[in-house]
């Protein structure tokens, strides 16, 4: 009787599979190897490059929001409301979006979050967010939903929570995991998995793999993805409250 | 009328039911996923075809080499281009193209084409290193690019895995002419046919197939149709890479000693509902099942029709057609 006591693929917090419910293994003596014992040359380093974040940088639009991840920079910006009367359809949505052409096989996925997010309470009000790209160098899906989040909350529009995204890219030949890779960095990736969750309601809303990896499988890069939104929405958070001070 | 039973509550409640106790409407359980059906070779104008139905949902996949000059070294994204049309007749979501409408909204069937172009060249992408390319090269100039159009006759529910079954299937059927280059004077090549043509033909075991699970309730469901589609909260796609799976071979997933979800090139999730973490792992896990099963199948089905063409028979009129 040949026993193997395979290593887990994962040591997240996140990684609690129904599988070893059913099947419990019995590590009996074996300690279990935590992620924070790993060696230092294959820590994961979740370094995210320079972020800006803004709000009000448009004149004349009820709202608009900014990021800048490095070098990409999206804007997003409410047009000015509309009103319509009560006898519209219910299957019609009240925010409509509006997607910059050239990116736009890109940033499909965008409407598809927002609306999973999206309160509405208010139906004779109708929203159309402009969503204008103005440089791509990587990560587009992530400054542009953090563009999203910040127009829709200065427009005081019920959100059920904010949406943090990151992309991943694991170096192809290297394994190399990098956060926030740049245009350069993403050539080089044999896998690339973009994932987006809302943290206060711990549900996914984005998930986007490419390709594959020979040393990571797909529930370690979704823990990958996990572990940077987290570390993501820490670095956020802490700068939003200063965009809905009042200037005194 | 109620507004309740406007939206249909009752109708969910009873599919709800129904899927609780792993019972569908159509008799299937919640990991059935719709037989499907494959015919290769329907289309005499082009070099290699295919066409796939699985439980009502229709997709046809030709595909049509040329040879292109290039000026520059080709890469991998030159041999093979990908198009995908959405007809109107498939479903009633696809017929919004050129639609009269003051609300400047996004059209379904430019969304969904452009979301199948993109999960086909994920699958181009999975497979280019295993490829051979030098069969493309001609000369140094002159290379064969196969032009794959996919066409969507009939969309009931499940339709990328339709579109990979046809992928599949029309690679195996195509057989390009070999093509001789010679040299003419002031260095330009000159292309010529033998007349003792002889064709060379692609590798159509690498490529890979996609699983669409969907979250309905508390439970994960393989292949809906389109009735259950309306009230599915959010769908999980899981493309998977495998070699052909031979006569014989069962291939089951709890038996396996090594990771096949390493093996996971495509993963994306759909419609507007968030997913558990939990959850995601339950169809990943239900989704290499059923692609592995589905292998399994279409790897039979694709040599059966293999061997029906080397017999010279006509598979498309072996079936039988019910005239009203």
């Amino acid at each position: 009787m040949v026993t193997f006591n395979e290593e887990r693929t994962s040591y997240s917090l996140w990684s609690l599979n129904l599988k070893d419910l059913k099947k419990p293994q019995k590590d009996g003596d074996n300690k279990i190897k935590m992620e924070v014992d790993t060696d230092e040359t294959t820590k994961i380093n979740y370094t995210f490059r320079d972020i800006l974040i803004s709000s009000d940088i448009l004149s004349g639009c009820y709202s608009s929001g900014y990021a800048k991840f490095g070098k990409t920079e999206v804007i997003a910006y409410l047009d000015t409301v509309q009103f319509i009367d009560d006898t519209s359809s219910s299957d019609q949505k009240i925010v409509k979006f509006k997607l910059d052409s050239d990116y736009k096989s890109e940033l499909i996925d965008i409407p598809r979050i927002f609306y999973t997010v999206l309160r509405e309470p208010n139906r004779t009000v109708k929203y159309k967010i402009n969503i204008t790209v103005k440089n791509n160098d990587g990560g587009l899906l992530a400054a542009t939903i953090l563009a999203v989040n910040i127009a829709l909350m200065k427009a005081s529009i019920q959100l059920s929570d904010i949406v943090i995204a990151v992309t991943i890219g694991i170096i192809k030949n290297t394994e190399e995991v990098v956060v926030d890779p740049d245009a350069e960095t993403l050539g080089r990736c044999c896998a690339i998995i973009n994932y987006g969750i809302c943290p206060n309601l711990n549900t996914v809303v984005l998930l986007d793999q490419v390709g594959c990896s020979s040393k990571y499988n797909n529930k370690k890069l979704r823990d990958l993805g996990h572990r940077g939104c987290m570390i993501l929405k820490d670095k956020v958070f802490k700068e939003l409250p200063n965009l809905f001070k009042s200037d005194s | 009328m109620d507004k309740d039973l406007e939206d249909g509550l009752l109708e969910r409640i009873f599919m709800f039911h129904a899927i609780e106790n792993n019972a569908r409407l159509d008799g299937r359980s919640n990991e059935c996923y719709r037989s499907p059906e494959i015919f290769l070779g329907i289309n005499e104008n082009c070099l290699g075809s295919a066409r796939c139905t699985m439980g009502g949902s229709d997709v046809m996949v030709v595909i049509k080499p040329d040879i292109y000059k290039l000026t520059k070294e080709p890469t991998w994204e030159d041999y093979i281009k990908f198009y995908v049309t959405c007809s109107p007749v498939a479903h009633p979501k696809y017929d919004d193209v050129g639609d009269d409408n003051d609300i400047e909204g996004e059209e379904v069937s430019s969304t969904e084409e452009s979301i199948m172009v993109d999960a086909l060249m994920a699958m181009f992408s999975s497979i280019k290193d295993e490829m051979d390319f030098s069969n493309f090269r001609i000369s140094k100039k002159h290379i064969w690019t196969f032009v794959v159009d996919v066409v969507v006759h009939a969309d009931n529910g499940g339709v990328f895995d339709c579109m990979a079954i046809a992928v599949r299937g029309a690679f195996a059927d195509v057989q390009v002419p070999r093509i001789i280059s010679t040299m003419i004077d002031y260095g330009e090549v000159g292309l010529e046919i033998d007349s003792d043509v002889t064709f060379w033909k692609c590798r159509w075991d690498l490529w890979p197939l996609i699983c669409t699970t969907n979250k309905l309730g508390f439970e994960n469901l393989v292949s809906c149709n389109r009735y259950e589609d309306k009230y599915v909260k959010s769908l999980l796609m899981i493309g998977l890479k495998h070699d052909e799976v031979k006569d014989g071979d069962i291939i089951d997933y709890e038996d396996m000693n090594y990771d096949i979800s390493k093996h996971i090139f495509y993963a994306k999730m759909r419609k507007e509902g968030g997913l558990q973490i939990l959850s995601i792992d339950d169809m990943t896990d239900l989704g290499i099942k059923v692609v592995l099963k589905m292998f399994s199948e279409v790897d039979k089905l694709i040599r059966d029709c293999l061997e029906k063409k080397d017999k010279k028979s006509n598979t498309v009129s072996n079936r039988s057609i019910t005239y009203v």
